[in-house]
């Protein structure tokens, strides 16, 4: 049977010694390896610079903006003198 | 690194000759047991020890040399679109084919080739690997049964294919 017979080809196709890849293997981890941790820095810092900006900003909101009794007294001192001017 | 060098020194022949299998080309063969031994490496820790490491590692080079045949069909057929582009097909480099049995195994392989991806893997696994069928269905992730089916139609196949051709 031709199908058999082909089949009988290709048991008789040798096994071959591979080649010896350790070196660019392992070459090729530790690359991997040090991409993943530049990776795991650079993820640390953009956190670590989002959480400062936050906190810049919440600052920011918190301390540098009138009060709702400075505006009160802005607006009546410019009432006041523009009272006072007309 | 130490006990990942020992896994690599034991079973780099077997992985390179099942690629070589897929592949045909000893160049993509040696590409492909380095790619199969950096997924290990990055899934190592996936590795549960259920199995045993030649089927882990068969497992990921049967995936990945099946990947790079999709790839490789998708390019020519891109590629197919663009005259200029387009490249002669490589000829049939198995290095394990002896002068004799070149033609007879090339003709072979081009059969093997057409047939679908789970009839293809049982069929070398079973051919030229000579594994186990209790093997073959670990590595595919199936039962024996499907693989037993998976063989008898690839067997089909095969001799409707050499049978037509012959005709």
């Amino acid at each position: 049977m031709n199908e058999d017979k082909d089949l009988a080809i290709l048991g008789r196709l040798q096994k071959l010694d591979a080649p010896d890849q350790w070196a660019e293997i392992s070459a090729r981890i530790a690359a991997e390896q040090h991409e993943q941790l530049t990776k795991s820095w650079a993820l640390a810092a953009s956190v670590v610079a989002v959480l400062f900006l936050t906190a810049n900003i919440f600052f920011f909101l918190q301390y540098s903006s009138p009060k709702a009794d400075n505006i009160a007294a802005t607006f009546e001192n410019s009432i006041s003198n523009q009272l006072y001017y007309d | 690194m130490d006990n990942f060098e020992e896994i690599y020194r034991s079973h780099a022949a077997h992985v390179f000759n099942l690629c070589l299998h897929y592949l045909q080309q000893r160049e993509e063969a040696e590409e492909a047991t380095q790619d199969v031994f950096v997924k290990a490496h990055r899934h190592l820790g996936e590795f549960r020890g259920e199995a045993q490491v030649k089927t882990w590692l068969y497992r990921i080079a049967v995936n990945h040399c099946l990947d790079c045949i999709r790839r490789r069909r998708t390019r020519a057929r891109w590629l197919s679109f663009i005259p200029f582009l387009q490249q002669e097909p490589k000829s049939f480099a198995h290095p394990a084919a002896t002068l004799e049995d070149k033609e007879a195994v090339e003709n072979i392989f081009a059969q093997i080739d057409k047939l679908p991806d789970g009839q293809r893997t049982a069929l070398i696994l079973k051919t030229l690997e000579s594994l186990k069928q209790e093997e073959i269905a670990e590595i595919m992730g199936i039962s024996v049964k499907a693989v037993e089916s998976n063989l008898s139609r690839a067997r089909a196949n095969l001799r409707a294919n050499i049978y037509n051709k012959e005709r």
